[in-house]
């Protein structure tokens, strides 16, 4: 088997049109006689389409995609360099035989699929979406959030009313300054009751 | 073309997240806190309203204990987390009216009192009632506030408590009802 005499930037050359006829027709006898050869075309085809492709998807995009605009340019501009001669004569063999590159796309699409499973994780706790409601009659704890005065304010939830009755209280606000408090939702002859109950560190009866 | 369609996958991904992202935090459920501050469209504040604030001591004393018969029925007492407790007696009883305009003060057995103003009257019955538990006012300074600041919104005649002052080796309930008293339901006779 003799050496080819035909490079891979000659293949690049002869598919944008810069060899001489001569030239010409030597890489086009290459061509049909080398799998190789045209593997390498073919190859340089597919980016040349997948650039061409994703330019003018760019330029049809409105601007509130902005962020993918700005991504798939991204991308471009890496199958662009990934076209130039130096590199391509590495990488080529590797497209074609369709396994160099698998796992860098693999990590493309799972890592989307990640991106998307964690802005949905962060839209939930930001909405504040009950997951688990508290227990109707069991203790409701305190949520602390900050009063127009910055002292700690907590409220509570009013517990879930599918099953259970009202309660015939319910927690606008409540301000336990340093102390620790809770309130609770207890069952009672004509409904629920409210307690809060306060921790008191300091004596006050004697 | 493996690789294209795993980078396409990718970034609809991406896109997908970010629009997620930015459409679900508009749209996302607002937390459900209760606003302090009343609303706008709160009705007038009533005149005056009666009201009852009574006083319990809860001890663990030995034996079974017991609820005293002052107290009238009150099942929550026999409930965690009162049942922490095995005897509740009644040391005070006080009837007072409330108004918007004058907060009403009583005092407690620890030196303590409690301040209770009539916020609002809303539909259906109910008030928006507010409590503070202070030292008076000369040992205002020496003591932090033993409940700054509850706020709650009760139906005529419902009671809620306020428990936890230390007081002679137990601890003081506070019931606090506004307007008349509730009878509880009573179940038919049977036949």
């Amino acid at each position: 088997m003799s050496k080819s005499t035909v490079s891979d930037q000659d293949l690049m050359r002869w598919l944008d049109g810069e060899l001489e006829p001569e030239r010409s027709e030597q890489v086009e006898a290459e061509l049909d006689q080398s799998e190789r050869a045209r593997a390498v075309v073919a190859t340089l085809l597919e980016v040349r389409a997948q650039v061409q492709g994703l330019a003018e998807r760019q330029a049809g995009m409105s601007l509130a995609d902005d962020i993918a605009n700005s991504t798939m340019a991204r991308i471009a501009a890496e199958d662009a360099a990934a076209a130039k001669p130096t590199e391509l004569i590495g990488r080529v063999p590797a497209l074609a035989a369709n396994s160099g590159r698998r796992v860098p796309s693999i990590i493309y699409a799972f890592g989307g699929l990640a991106a998307a499973a964690a802005a949905a994780l962060i839209v939930w706790s930001i909405g504040g979406v009950d997951v688990a409601p508290p227990s109707p009659v069991a203790i409701a704890a305190p949520s602390a959030v900050e009063s127009s005065t910055g002292a700690a304010v907590a409220s509570a939830d009013v517990p879930p009313a599918d099953d259970d009755p009202e309660p015939s209280v319910s927690v606008d606000a409540v301000d336990f300054g340093a102390r620790t408090g809770t309130i609770f939702y207890v069952p009672a002859d004509t409904g629920t009751t409210t307690i809060v109950w306060l921790s008191d560190d300091e004596s006050g009866g004697k | 073309m493996i690789s294209v369609f795993a980078r396409i996958v990718g970034m609809i991904g991406i896109a997908a997240a970010l629009a997620g992202a930015i459409s679900g935090t508009a749209l996302a459920e607002p937390r459900k806190h209760v606003p302090a501050a009343p609303s706008a469209s709160a009705p007038a504040p009533v005149a005056q309203v009666p009201a009852e604030i009574i006083v319990l001591h809860a001890t663990n004393a030995a034996g079974a204990g017991g609820i005293d018969p002052r107290i009238g029925p009150m099942r929550q007492l026999q409930l965690p987390p009162f049942s922490a407790y095995n005897t509740y007696r009644l040391l005070a009883r006080h009837a007072l009216t409330l108004s918007a305009s004058q907060p009403g003060t009583t005092a407690l057995p620890n030196g303590r009192v409690i301040r209770t103003v009539l916020k609002a009257l809303l539909p259906d019955a109910k008030y928006r009632v507010s409590a503070s538990i202070s030292r008076p006012r000369a040992d205002a300074d020496k003591e932090e506030s033993f409940l700054r600041l509850l706020e709650v919104t009760a139906k005529s005649g419902e009671t809620f408590f306020v428990a936890g002052q230390s007081f002679r080796g137990g601890m003081l309930v506070l019931g606090i009802r506004v307007g008349a008293p509730v009878q509880p339901p009573v179940a038919p006779p049977k036949p």
